[in-house]
C-alpha cells in the first residue's frame, strides 16, 4: 500500500491518496445464518463456511472468538472442489483463537477469496451446549478494477499462497490425559506433502508439566542447556496460549514426514489433560524439489 | 532497533582524551507527563462531580521555555503519544465517565461527542496510544470535560504523555538543527491532520434484546481515517458496520464484543485502515446480547481526521511520495 497521507518534504499535507479506499479492515464470520453456532453438548458439528464475496480478496492475519466453554476446531481451506486441511487434527479454540482485544496472530496471512474459502468443524468439550462465535479478522482489498496493481498483486498472493499456507500441528492421537506424576511421550509426524516452518507454540493444560521437543531426525532438542545437554522445561515458560502465544525469533524448520517427539512430565497428582498446538507454515515440498 | 544508533545518541568518543564520553548537552529530548494545569489543579487530583451533577472543565496547559530565543519559536512542545488516566478510588477499570477534550489555541475539536473514558485512557501498563500523535505546542491549552455517567463524586488524576522537545538547547548545533526541522515538520502537518476519536451522535442505550442503529457522521471539514475500534459497555453485544454512502459492509456478518473489541489499554487494531470520506456517515448497529434491562454501549473509533483534497496518486506520486514525519 502506497501513504495514505500525502505530504511534502517540509511535512505541508497536500492530500489524501484515494487508493487508501482499495483497502479495508475486514471481520469474516461463518456465513449466515450460522455467525452463531451452538454446538450440542459434547458432540461435533460442521462444516461451516467462512468466505467473502466477489468484491475482493482478503488476507486473514488474525483470529478471535466468543465461546461459553471449551470446545476443539479444525480448519481447512476449500478451493473449488479441492480441500486443504490446514491442521493435521483439530486443535483446542483457546491455542489458536484469542479475543477481540487479544487476536491470535496468524502464523502467515491466509489468503481468502470468492474462490477459496475457509471451512471449520466443531467438536463440543463440554457437558452443555455451548455458543461459539468465530471471527477472522482481515485486511481487505476491494476492487481489483479501481486499481490495476491489485490484478498483480492478487497473482502474486495465489502464488505465494501455493507456496505457503499457515498450518497448525497438534498430537498425532488429539489431546492427552497425563496421569500424575508420569512421563509421557508423544510425536507429531510432518505431512509428507510439505515442510513445516514452526514459529508458535500455544497450550490448554489442567496443571502444569514439563516438556522437551526433540526432533527425531537429528536427535536434536529445541532446548539447548550447557554443555549440550537437554531437558524439558516448564510448560508455562515454553507455551503461550490464543491470546498470547509464544513465538519464536526465529522459524524452526521440519521437513516432510519428520517426527517430533514430545516428551512431557506431569507434575500434578491428577490428571493433567493437555492440548498442544504448534503453529506455523507449511512451505511446499514440490517446489523444492 | 540500531543499538548503535542508540549508543552513539548518548556516548561520543572525545578525540581529545581519546575516551568516550556520555554527551551530557545532548538533551533535547526527554520522556515527559504532563499532568493538569497546576494553576488550576494545584494537586493534579480533579475532582468529577457526581452523576448528573454539573463538572467544571479542566485542562492541560504546555509550559514555555527558551535560552537566549535559541527555542526558534517552538519553546518547548511535548509530543503527545499516551493517555493515561487513574481513578483515586476505583483504578481505571472501574472509571466510569463521559470525557470530550477541545484544543482551545486551534479552536480544535477532538471528537465528534463525548466519548467514554475508557475507550480513550489507558493506564502505563497499557497506555491509550494515539495513531497520530498529538504535538503539544507551548502556551497551547487542551480542555477536558468530563461528566460522570453513574455513581458519586470521583477524584481522578489523567496525563498526557509522550517525549518533550527542547529545541533551545544549544549542543550540539547539528541535533538543535535537526530537532527544529523535525518541529516545523509538525508545525505543518498539524495544520491538515489530528488525533481524531469517533462515536456515535447519540448514546447508546438497549433494553435486553433491543437491536438499533446510529450514526456516525464524520463531517465536511475533513476527512477521517479509522485506526482501532475501542467499546465499553454494560453487557455483551453484537454488531456491525456500514458506510451508508457506498453500503460498504466491514464485516461479513455480526460480530460481538468479546470477539472483536477491546477497550483503550487493547484496542481491536484495524489490519489496514479504513479512510472514511469528508461527509461520509458511517452506521452502527447493535443487539443487546445481555440480559440487563439496561445496556450501555459506548463505542469509539479511534484515528485521525485529515485536512486535504483526495487525490489520484500517480499524476503527483513523483514530487509527493514522503513518509510521516520521523
Amino acid at each position: 500500500m502506497q501513504d495514505t497521507i500525502l505530504s511534502r518534504p517540509d511535512g505541508t499535507v497536500v492530500g489524501v491518496n484515494q487508493r487508501a479506499r482499495d483497502f479495508m479492515p475486514f471481520m469474516i464470520t461463518p456465513n449466515a445464518p450460522n455467525t452463531n453456532i451452538v454446538i450440542p453438548a459434547g458432540l461435533g458439528v460442521g462444516e461451516f463456511t467462512m468466505m467473502v464475496s466477489g468484491d475482493g480478496p482478503a488476507s486473514v492475519c488474525g483470529l478471535a472468538a466468543e465461546r461459553d466453554h471449551g470446545c476443539k476446531v479444525l480448519l481447512k481451506q476449500q478451493e473449488g472442489r479441492n480441500i486443504r486441511p490446514l491442521m493435521n487434527g483439530a486443535c483446542h479454540i483457546d491455542t489458536i483463537f484469542g479475543t477481540g482485544q487479544t487476536p491470535y496472530p496468524m502464523p502467515q496471512p491466509l489468503f481468502i477469496d470468492e474462490l477459496r474459502r475457509l471451512t471449520v468443524t466443531l467438536t463440543d468439550l463440554g457437558t452443555t451446549p455451548n455458543n461459539v462465535r468465530l471471527n477472522a479478522l482481515s485486511a481487505r482489498a476491494t476492487s481489483s478494477e479501481a486499481d490495476p496493481t491489485l490484478a498483480k498483486a492478487r497473482r502474486r498472493q495465489d502464488f505465494r499462497q501455493f507456496l505457503e499456507i499457515p498450518y497448525w500441528y497438534t498430537f498425532d492421537n488429539g489431546f492427552i490425559d497425563m496421569t500424575g506424576l508420569t512421563v509421557f511421550e508423544q510425536v507429531i509426524t510432518i505431512a509428507p506433502d510439505h515442510h513445516f516452518m514452526l514459529s508458535q507454540l500455544s497450550k490448554i493444560s489442567t496443571a502444569e508439566f514439563f516438556i522437551d521437543i526433540i526432533d527425531i531426525a537429528k536427535g536434536e532438542s529445541l532446548i539447548y542447556a550447557p554443555q549440550g545437554t537437554h531437558y524439558g522445561v516448564s510448560s508455562k515458560l515454553l507455551f503461550g496460549d490464543g491470546n498470547y502465544p509464544y513465538c519464536f525469533l526465529e522459524p524452526r524448520l521440519f521437513q516432510v514426514n519428520q517426527k517430533i517427539l514430545l516428551r512431557m512430565s506431569n507434575q500434578a497428582v491428577g490428571v493433567n489433560t493437555v492440548f498442544l498446538t504448534l503453529g506455523g507454515v507449511a512451505v511446499a515440498d514440490r517446489l523444492w524439489r | 532497533m540500531d543499538y548503535s544508533k542508540l549508543i552513539s545518541k548518548v556516548f561520543e568518543y572525545d578525540r581529545v582524551t581519546k575516551r568516550i564520553v556520555t554527551r551530557r548537552n545532548n538533551r533535547y529530548v526527554l520522556p515527559a507527563w504532563l499532568m493538569f494545569d497546576t494553576s488550576d489543579v494545584p494537586t493534579g487530583v480533579f475532582t468529577v462531580a457526581a452523576a448528573g451533577a454539573a463538572t467544571r472543565p479542566v485542562g492541560w496547559k504546555q509550559p514555555f521555555t527558551s535560552l537566549n530565543g535559541l527555542d526558534a519559536g517552538f519553546g518547548q512542545p511535548l509530543e503527545v503519544k499516551y493517555l493515561l488516566l487513574s481513578d483515586s478510588s476505583v483504578g481505571l477499570s472501574g472509571a466510569n465517565y463521559e470525557v470530550s477534550l477541545f484544543e482551545m489555541g486551534m479552536t480544535r475539536r477532538f471528537m465528534n461527542r463525548a466519548c467514554h473514558v475508557r475507550t480513550i485512557f489507558g493506564d502505563a501498563k497499557y497506555p491509550g496510544r494515539l495513531k497520530e500523535s498529538f504535538m503539544f505546542w507551548s502556551q497551547h491549552q487542551v480542555q477536558a470535560q468530563f461528566n460522570a455517567i453513574t455513581g458519586g463524586a470521583r477524584n481522578l488524576r489523567a496525563y498526557l504523555a509522550g517525549a518533550q522537545y527542547y529545541p533551545w538547547v544549544p549542543q550540539p548545533k547539528e541535533s538543535r538543527d535537526k530537532v527544529v526541522e523535525y518541529l516545523g515538520k509538525w508545525k505543518k502537518r498539524q495544520e491538515s491532520v489530528w488525533p481524531f476519536w469517533l462515536t456515535t451522535e447519540v448514546p447508546v442505550t438497549l433494553a435486553a434484546g433491543q437491536e438499533a442503529s446510529f450514526q456516525m457522521l464524520v463531517g465536511q471539514d475533513a476527512h477521517f481515517l479509522a485506526s482501532s475500534v475501542t467499546a465499553v459497555s454494560d453487557g455483551n453485544f453484537e454488531w456491525d458496520l456500514l458506510e451508508v454512502k457506498t453500503g460498504q459492509q466491514l464485516s461479513s456478518g455480526r460480530i460481538t464484543f468479546n470477539n472483536s473489541l477491546g477497550d483503550a489499554r487493547l484496542p481491536y487494531v484495524l489490519p489496514v485502515p479504513y479512510l472514511v470520506p469528508a461527509g461520509f456517515r458511517l452506521r452502527l448497529t447493535v443487539k443487546s446480547l445481555s440480559g440487563l434491562a439496561t445496556n450501555r454501549i459506548f463505542f469509539t473509533i479511534q484515528g485521525r481526521r485529515i485536512n486535504g483534497p483526495l487525490v489520484d496518486v500517480p499524476r503527483i506520486l513523483c514530487n509527493t511520495d514522503v513518509g510521516e514525519p520521523q
